[in-house]
């Protein structure tokens, strides 16, 4: 189906008292998330299965040591992913978006990075504390990953079937040599590769870049994980193949039952996929809800402003861009109480003195900000 | 193929190569003696039709000479960079890969071989040892490989940080395989370079030993050795003297032309 073209409707004036509460009501992207609900399996499909919880992160804190000092990257972060659905992550560059889906995997860079508290359960496993050795069993094969450059994640000097042959070769090891080849060909079918065979024989700068991005998810669903972590997988595509992309990957969860987090700085991709929402400022999740809850009433003043500061069609002859002011405070550097409250337009003395606790509003909503404590 | 033979110096240390080689190969085929054919009545003979490049002491043709000597010296120069070569990927590769605690260890064991005169640690090693073929190769591999490991430990640190590695470890590739498939394979460049040039200087420590009489023994050909018994007839016999040097001179050209050929193929400046 055409993309639909993104029509804003109204915009209610701020308000600004103490205890105002914004009435943004970002209706493109419900209306995009309605328009492709009916393309993402039937209501049934979707109610029933995302109760079961796969993986439930509690608590979570990752810092840097440096010199003594713990530099937290990812502080207190909590969410779940229910089975065979969709974590949105949303978030500015540097918020700890990556970081968090490095934490879960293992892969942090580096030895001063490393998990300080908090627990993640994979299907009934508690992993942050494990051996490497138990950690391997799941990385690669029930939680695998996707990066953002698909042009620099393949190796160059190696085509296509030996780099797929050698995740084949771990974990799919009844598959005799004779037989690889038309197992390959099976898996680039089914991520949408055209003529498999000869990209199987090709080298990676010989295909593009959504064909890369492709090729990646196929080196990922391989051993038919249960979570797919995809960390921007479209950033680096152009439009048309981002859509194609976000398409593949729904078809995927249809088709085989995983399950993904999506990590994005852009909503529109969010907006496409997500069951659920995260969104990330500074380390700390700011606010966690069902998709239609917050995309029709987001509750935090970040959420909010990061709606706002798309262009409308109607500010057509207006010249400014609303954006939020200020900058993301660096990690180490970061104010007293609510980290986001230098920038926020609603903040009252409270903000300064405290962080707050993530308040819940309503049961499928999760906001980190004193206007909602009450 | 086609980017080496369009860049001129590689072509030309290729051409010199070839030439040797095919020399070295065909030795029994194209010489009518054998190279310890002594016969005292010819000795000290000038190059002439019978004897293309004259004979030495014991009448023996030194053509012949010659040709098997091409053998002993080009084996000897392949063989001892190959040992290098694997001596300096391995060690450079763990040190690279899993830097810390193992990378100091390793890397101050490279500094200490290379606090060495190699020469005299030859000498030394040979002493110990009684000088063969075999035992010369294993020597001089033994002794150069510390610049390779440091090229490669250099590569790899940079290589490491590459995507494709850590999606490899994302999807579960044991480290080994990773070291092996991903990381030499992207970091052999500098080191193809190096083992070239190491070639001639192989070749160059194999004729010394030989000269000095403590590398390939007599009356197996070799270049040095030739040298070695010109000596004894240094003022009469030009032909002794000038054939051997000559040929190590180009052997030892033409390797360096291809590995500064190849330096410009393979080392991408922009």
């Amino acid at each position: 189906m055409p993309r639909p073209v993104i029509i804003y409707n109204y915009q209610k004036p701020m308000k600004s008292l103490i205890n105002g509460r914004r009435q943004a009501a970002p209706l493109q992207f419900l209306k995009l998330f309605e328009l492709y609900k009916n393309q993402r399996g039937n209501a049934q499909t979707r109610e029933h299965q995302s109760m079961e919880k796969l993986l439930e992160v509690k608590n979570l804190t990752t810092c840097f040591v440096q010199e003594g000092r713990e530099i937290p990257l990812v502080d207190d972060v909590s969410f779940f992913i229910n089975k065979n659905s969709v974590l949105g992550f949303v978030g500015e560059s540097g918020c700890g978006k990556t970081m968090t889906a490095l934490s879960l995997t293992g892969l942090l860079p580096g030895k001063n990075c490393k998990i300080v508290s908090g627990k993640i359960n994979f299907n009934g496993q508690t992993i942050n504390q494990i051996k490497e050795k138990d950690l391997k069993q799941i990385r690669g094969k029930e939680i695998t990953y996707i990066f953002q450059e698909p042009s620099t994640c393949l190796n160059p000097v190696l085509n296509i079937k030996e780099q797929l042959s050698e995740v084949v070769q771990l974990y799919c090891k009844e598959i005799s040599p004779e037989q690889i080849n038309q197992f390959l060909i099976k898996q680039l079918e089914l991520v949408g590769i055209r003529s498999p065979e000869e990209k199987l024989l090709s080298f990676p700068h010989q295909l593009s870049g959504g064909e890369k991005q492709r090729v990646m998810i196929a080196m990922s669903m391989i051993p038919r994980p249960a979570l797919l972590i995809a960390d921007e997988p479209t950033t680096a595509l152009d439009v048309t193949i981002q859509a194609q992309i976000l398409k593949l990957l729904d078809k995927l969860r249809q088709e085989t039952g995983v399950a993904i987090m999506l990590i994005s700085h852009d909503l529109n991709v969010i907006a496409e996929l997500s069951d659920y929402i995260a969104v990330m400022y500074a380390g700390q999740i700011v606010e966690f809800a069902k998709a239609e809850q917050l995309l029709s009433k987001p509750l935090h003043p970040y959420t909010q402003g990061l709606f706002e500061c798309l262009p409308k069609k109607e500010h057509n002859n207006q010249n400014k861009l609303k954006a939020i002011i200020g900058e993301v405070p660096k990690s180490g550097n970061f104010p007293t109480g609510c980290r986001f409250h230098p920038r926020c337009p609603q903040k009252f003395d409270k903000c300064a003195q405290a962080m707050p606790a993530l308040f819940k509003p309503n049961p499928d909503q999760e906001v980190r900000c004193w206007l909602c404590s009450d | 193929m086609k980017r080496i033979l369009k860049n001129k110096l590689a072509s030309a240390g290729l051409l010199i190569i070839t030439v040797i080689s095919l020399f070295a190969i065909f030795a029994p085929v194209i010489t009518a003696y054998q190279p310890n054919d002594i016969n005292i009545t010819d000795s000290l003979l000038a190059p002439s039709a019978a004897h293309w490049m004259g004979t030495d002491l014991l009448g023996r043709d030194l053509f012949c000479r010659m040709a098997y000597g091409a053998r002993i010296s080009l084996i000897v120069g392949l063989i001892a960079v190959s040992i290098s070569v694997l001596i300096g990927l391995l060690l450079g590769s763990i040190a690279g890969y899993y830097s810390g605690m193992i990378d100091a260890i390793i890397m101050r064991f490279v500094d200490i071989m290379l606090c060495f005169p190699s020469i005299f640690l030859i000498l030394a090693l040979v002493a110990l040892l009684e000088p063969s073929i075999v035992i010369i190769m294993a020597v001089i591999g033994l002794t150069s490989w510390m610049g390779i490991s440091r090229l490669v430990r250099a590569e790899i640190l940079s290589l490491k940080e590459r995507d494709y590695v850590l999606a490899a470890r994302a999807c579960g590739v044991s480290d080994f395989k990773i070291i092996m498939r991903h990381l030499i394979p992207n970091a052999i460049a500098p080191v193809i370079i190096s083992a070239t040039l190491g070639v001639a200087a192989a070749i160059l420590v194999e004729s010394s030993l030989s000269f000095l009489g403590i590398g390939v023994q007599p009356p197996t050909p070799s270049w040095g050795n030739i040298l070695m018994d010109a000596k004894a007839s240094l003022g009469i016999a030009w032909w002794m003297t000038f054939y051997p040097g000559l040929a190590i001179f180009i052997t030892v050209l033409g390797y360096n032309l291809l590995g500064e050929g190849l330096r410009d193929l393979l080392i991408p400046r922009k």
